[in-house]
């Protein structure tokens, strides 16, 4: 067959089963422990192709998008657009991430994140989440028309968001997705309205529609703007239990003379970034809380470094997080 | 005023009748219950949209009364040139697409349709649809587990961000949080869609 | 917002000499006139004395209107004028008392109309805004989302038959549906 987009045919579809389901459960009403079905949507996140509709709410806001997900020995290759309001996008491959803000003329390209994923690192991460998190299964539902499963993760203390994922029980995708409290309010939603799995996806379906010709471009992935691991200045020196540094770097952006620290730390599901950044002239410099969806931010000026925390976590985490800066040379 | 009636008063209220509409308007001209319902049809899309004033006005009946005793009006020679063209005629595309990018894939149900029985992509090379995803039957979207209203988690001041805005620090700090919560083991969903997501204008 | 193409076809029959057609326009309209005005007044009924000016005076001027924009931004503009006259007038009247803000008793100029006593049930936005959202609540899901996606998001229906992956035709019919079940709340609450 040569044409692009070969569905999804049956042969696939009970071999994805064989690779992913040990034999031993291959018979999808059993119900597997719900830290397992988890490590298997992310496995099934960086094997399978797949587009969909979905539509995103926050705060009596919502919003509907199309992805297109690739994967290839390149990773993935991914590519979200906006169906309401302005039509932004997203186009993110193993070296960069793209953004165009058709509302703002501008376009903003960073660097993507060196793959640390290794598959084989899950298991661990999983054990050790689960001092911090209750892991259950809530039971079964249907979304975009496909039975899923239902898995809780509640935390154990209040500087942390809990999730209700809704996994495909076939392919083990996520179709839906909850973000929610310590006390069980939900946050931010995610749900696919249409969904299908694809055997190849065309490298067309992820070229942007906006060319971004007169548009601003940011743009900071060129080697002109190198990262460096590691070699930095600062580091929190609170954190909430079982959060750990994963990686830190130091990056020169186009803008400013001064690279910036990110520094990454997470508690195995959890993650909180947090930048450092020098600034030439305190104008126009924001600080104090925001929100963007699920996510927190927390600025504060200390002599004339920009901290900033950020992550998916209550708004007291990424306080107490930005706070703790310190230099450490 | 009939059920039938009533529907396509609904699909005015949208702008969605097409032939339709002028007899639709004559009978809503004529008859006060549907009047009414005109009015409270738009006045849901008002209070979700925040359009309500503090206290609900009544004001028509004075108005008309005030008209009636005006002189008609009639109608100026001819309508401008620079008039625009109808919106009858909508992009056959699900949303509308520059013709410049024809190379970008579109789903399309119609053009799915025109699969031949081999499976061949129509001419014009676009992709298809595989046939399992033609909805010909009702979608569901019932789940059994209710969704709760979505709230604002805070009680304080927490600035609402939005992602164009004076702040491009912000923004590219946001996207390298993002692209670091896609690549760390488990997320929920794309952390990505928080950026292309719309927050409303605020000055607009 | 794109142009309104019922509006079009509103403005063209009273400019045909349909009177009724202008009705249609003041009630759909009306509320977000009015709210538009009350940032410049903060007594309700002086909004809504303000908001009949505007809409007479709109239609007085009506046929010089070519639909260079659309109806509801060329009547925004001769609403914030209009209350900008009033203010204008207002402050040039020596207060009597200090009590006068309450007690405007005409505007000057010619065919202002006086707001009809006031109701005895005064129709409350947060009750009316309560009543309407705990309607859509309970209403099943499909129906609710396409009745947010319609009126919150401003989805066509094509693109609503796109995101919910169903034809047109239904999509209408849900909307429909859930302005049915919103009505039935919303209506004993209005009485025009």
């Amino acid at each position: 067959m040569s044409h692009k987009g070969i569905r999804y045919n049956l042969l696939s579809r009970f071999l994805l089963l064989l690779i992913l389901v040990p034999v031993s459960s291959f018979a999808t009403d059993q119900m597997p422990p719900a830290q397992q079905l988890i490590r298997q949507m992310s496995e099934a996140n960086h094997k399978l192709n797949y587009e969909g509709v979905f539509i995103y709410r926050r705060q009596g806001k919502m919003d509907t998008m199309r992805i297109i997900h690739k994967v290839g020995e390149n990773g993935i290759h991914e590519r979200i657009v906006s169906l309401t309001g302005f039509a932004r996008e997203v186009i993110r491959d193993k070296n960069s991430v793209t953004c165009f803000l058709p509302d703002d003329e501008s376009v903003m390209v960073e660097k993507s994140t060196p793959r640390q994923f290794k598959i084989s690192q899950l298991p661990e991460q999983i054990n050790k989440v689960s001092e911090y998190y209750t892991f259950s299964i809530a039971g079964q539902d249907r979304v975009a028309n496909r039975p899923t499963w239902v898995v809780d993760i509640v935390p154990k203390d209040d500087y942390r968001y809990g999730y209700q994922l809704w996994i495909d029980l076939e392919s083990k995708l996520l179709l839906k997705s909850e973000l929610k409290n310590k006390k069980g309010v939900p946050l931010e939603q995610f749900f696919f309205a249409k969904f299908q799995i694809f055997d190849e996806i065309p490298d067309e379906w992820l070229k942007p529609e906006i060319s971004g010709v007169g548009y601003t471009w940011h743009d900071n992935s060129s080697e002109d703007f190198p990262v460096h691991k590691g070699d930095v200045s600062w580091k929190a020196t609170w954190m909430p239990d079982g959060f750990v540094m994963s990686d830190q770097e130091k990056q020169s952006v186009e803008e400013s003379q001064m690279p910036v620290e990110h520094l990454m730390y997470s508690d195995g599901l959890a993650t909180v970034s947090v930048f450092v950044e020098k600034i030439d002239k305190p104008v126009n410099v924001v600080t104090g809380p925001s929100s963007m969806g699920g996510v927190n931010t927390f600025s504060t000026m200390t002599d004339s470094y920009l901290i900033t925390a950020i992550g998916e976590v209550p708004r007291d985490t990424v306080m107490l997080f930005a706070k703790s800066v310190v230099s450490i040379k | 005023m009939n059920e039938q009636k009533r529907e396509q008063l609904s699909a005015l209220v949208d702008d969605e009748l097409t032939q339709e509409a002028s007899s639709v308007i004559e009978s809503l001209l004529e008859d006060d219950e549907a009047k009414e319902t005109w009015a409270r049809y738009h006045l849901i899309g008002d209070s979700l949209r925040g359009h309500l004033p503090g206290q609900i006005g009544n004001i028509s009946a004075n108005v008309s009364q005030a008209i009636a005793s005006e002189p008609t009006i009639l109608a100026p020679a001819k309508k401008s040139a620079n008039r625009k063209s109808s919106n009858l005629m909508k992009p056959v595309m699900g949303f509308a697409i520059a013709a410049s990018v024809a190379a970008v894939a579109i789903f399309n149900v119609q053009q799915a349709n025109q699969i031949s029985e081999t499976g061949q992509i129509p001419e014009t090379g676009q992709p298809v649809i595989a046939q399992s995803s033609i909805a010909t039957d009702q979608p569901s979207f019932t789940t059994s587990i209710a969704t709760p209203q979505l709230v604002n988690q805070e009680t304080g001041q927490a600035q609402i961000y939005q992602a164009v805005n004076i702040d491009y620090r912000m923004n590219r700090y946001l996207v390298n949080y993002n692209e670091y919560r896609a690549n760390k083991g488990v997320s929920g969903m794309p952390p990505h869609v928080r950026m292309v997501a719309n927050e409303p204008q605020s000055n607009k | 917002m794109g142009e309104s193409v019922t509006d079009k076809q509103l403005v063209e029959r009273v400019q045909n000499g349909d009177k009724k057609a202008f009705d249609l326009l003041v009630l759909k309209y009306q509320q977000r006139i009015i709210n538009l005005v009350s940032r410049f007044v903060y007594n309700p009924s002086d909004a809504e004395d303000i908001a009949q000016e505007a809409f007479i005076k709109a239609y007085r001027a009506l046929p010089n209107f070519r639909g260079e924009s659309a109806f509801y931004t060329w009547m925004y503009r001769i609403a914030v004028n209009t209350a900008k006259n009033y203010l204008a007038v207002k402050s040039r009247r020596p207060l009597e008392s200090a009590h006068d803000i309450d007690d405007v008793e005409q505007i000057e100029g010619d065919h202002t109309l006086r707001h009809e006593e006031t109701p005895e049930h005064l129709l409350l936005r947060d009750e009316i805004q309560e009543t309407i959202l705990n309607s859509i609540e309970a209403l099943p899901e499909d129906l609710n989302l396409a009745i947010t996606l319609r009126e919150v998001e401003g989805l066509s229906y094509e693109d609503i038959a796109v995101a919910m992956d169903c034809p047109i035709g239904t999509v209408r019919s849900r909307i429909f549906r859930a302005r049915e079940a919103i009505d039935k709340e919303l209506k004993p609450l209005i009485e025009y």
